[in-house]
C-alpha cells in the first residue's frame, strides 16, 4: 500500500519535472567572429537558427561581411561591430567586398 | 586538456608573424629591382620604389628611429593614395578602378591610424632619405602614368602596384618592424602587413587578368 502510494506520488512528480525541463527551450546564443589580419576568425562557424553572430573589425582597414542576397554589414570601420541573427537554416558563404581574398562560411542548423 | 579558442588563435597569429619577426635587421632592403610590366605594351617602365637607406651614423645597417619610421609609413601610404586617385581618374576598367578605390580607402585608413598613434605618443615624424625617396619616386611614377591611357595605363599602374607593394612589404619586414622601438608602433606595423599582403595578391590577380586578356575589353558596369 505504501509502495503503491509512493509510486502514485513519484510518477506525477517526475512528469512535473520533465515538463519544467522541456519548457526551458534552448536559449539563443551569441557567437563572435574577429576580422583580424585580413581574415575572418574563425573562418567557418556553425550556429543554430535564432543564434546571433557578432563580427568585430580588429583591423585598421575597413571591411564588410557580405553574403550576397542574405546579409551585408556594409562598410565596417576599425573596431566596429556588426550583428546578424540567423533566421533560416542553410550554408552561407560570405566575404569582404573590399578584399576578395577574405572568405568565410556560416552554417545555420 | 581543454585548450581555449583564444589560445589557439593567439598561437596561430604568432606563427603567422614569426617569419617577419625572425628576419634580421641586417638584411639588405628588398627595394632594388626595376619594374618591368609583364605583358605591358607601355613604353613606360615604372621606376623602382625608392631604396630605403638608413640615415648616416646609424649603428646598424637597417636601424631606423620611430620618428623616421613614422615618416616613412605616412609617405609610403600617401604615394599609393595618390596613385590610386590617378587610376580612379584615368582608368576605364572596372576591376582596376575597384582596386584603386581600395588602395585609397585602405592606405588612408592606415595613415589615419599611424597619425593618431604618433600624435598619442607625441612623436613627430622625421623625414629621411628614405621617406623623401618614396615621395619623389611616387611623383616620378605618376608623371609617367599621366602620359598613358587605356590598357597601357591599366597595365602600367597595376605593374607598379605589384612592384610597389612587394617593395613596401619587404621594407616592413626587413627594416620598419625590426627597428621600431615603441611596442604600439611595432604592433601597428605588424597589424597592417596582412593588408599589404592582400593588396599584393589582389594586384597580382588583376595583373594576370590584364595580361591574359590581350587587348582587354573594358569591363563596363560589371
Amino acid at each position: 500500500m505504501r509502495g503503491r502510494l509512493a509510486t502514485w506520488l513519484l510518477v506525477p512528480a517526475c512528469l512535473l519535472v520533465l515538463a519544467a525541463c522541456g519548457s526551458k527551450a534552448r536559449q539563443p546564443q551569441v557567437h563572435q567572429v574577429a576580422i583580424r589580419a585580413m581574415a575572418f576568425v574563425p573562418a567557418t562557424l556553425e550556429v543554430s537558427v535564432g543564434d546571433s553572430v557578432v563580427w568585430t573589425n580588429e583591423d585598421i582597414v575597413p571591411h564588410t561581411v557580405t553574403a550576397a542576397g542574405t546579409f551585408d554589414s556594409q562598410s565596417m570601420t576599425t573596431k566596429q561591430e556588426w550583428r546578424y541573427t540567423a533566421s533560416k537554416a542553410g550554408e552561407y558563404a560570405y566575404g569582404c567586398t573590399f578584399h576578395p581574398t577574405m572568405k568565410g562560411t556560416l552554417t545555420v542548423r | 586538456m581543454r585548450i581555449s579558442l583564444a589560445a589557439v588563435l593567439s598561437t596561430a597569429a604568432l606563427m603567422a608573424f614569426a617569419p617577419a619577426c625572425k628576419k634580421s635587421a641586417k638584411e639588405t632592403p628588398a627595394v632594388t629591382a626595376p619594374v618591368e610590366g609583364s605583358g605591358s605594351s607601355a613604353a613606360v617602365t615604372a621606376p623602382p620604389p625608392a631604396q630605403v637607406t638608413p640615415p648616416e651614423g646609424s649603428a646598424a645597417a637597417a636601424t631606423l628611429t620611430d620618428p623616421q619610421i613614422a615618416a616613412i609609413v605616412v609617405s609610403a601610404n600617401q604615394v599609393d593614395i595618390d596613385a590610386g586617385q590617378l587610376a580612379l581618374k584615368k582608368s576605364k576598367n572596372e576591376e582596376v578602378k575597384k582596386f584603386a578605390q581600395q588602395m585609397v580607402t585602405d592606405h588612408t585608413a592606415v595613415n589615419k591610424a599611424a597619425v593618431d598613434l604618433v600624435t598619442k605618443l607625441k612623436v613627430t615624424p622625421v623625414e629621411s632619405d628614405a621617406s623623401r625617396g618614396l615621395v619623389s619616386g611616387g611623383a616620378e611614377t605618376r608623371a609617367k602614368l599621366e602620359k598613358l591611357d587605356g590598357d597601357a595605363f591599366d597595365r602600367a599602374y597595376v605593374d607598379n602596384e605589384v612592384a610597389y607593394h612587394q617593395a613596401v612589404i619587404g621594407v616592413l619586414d626587413s627594416q620598419l618592424i625590426p627597428s621600431a622601438s615603441n611596442t604600439e608602433l611595432k604592433n601597428t606595423l605588424v597589424g597592417v602587413k596582412p593588408a599589404f599582403d592582400a593588396h599584393l595578391q589582389h594586384a597580382l590577380h588583376i595583373q594576370a587578368a590584364l595580361a591574359g586578356s590581350g587587348s582587354a575589353a573594358h569591363a563596363h558596369g560589371k
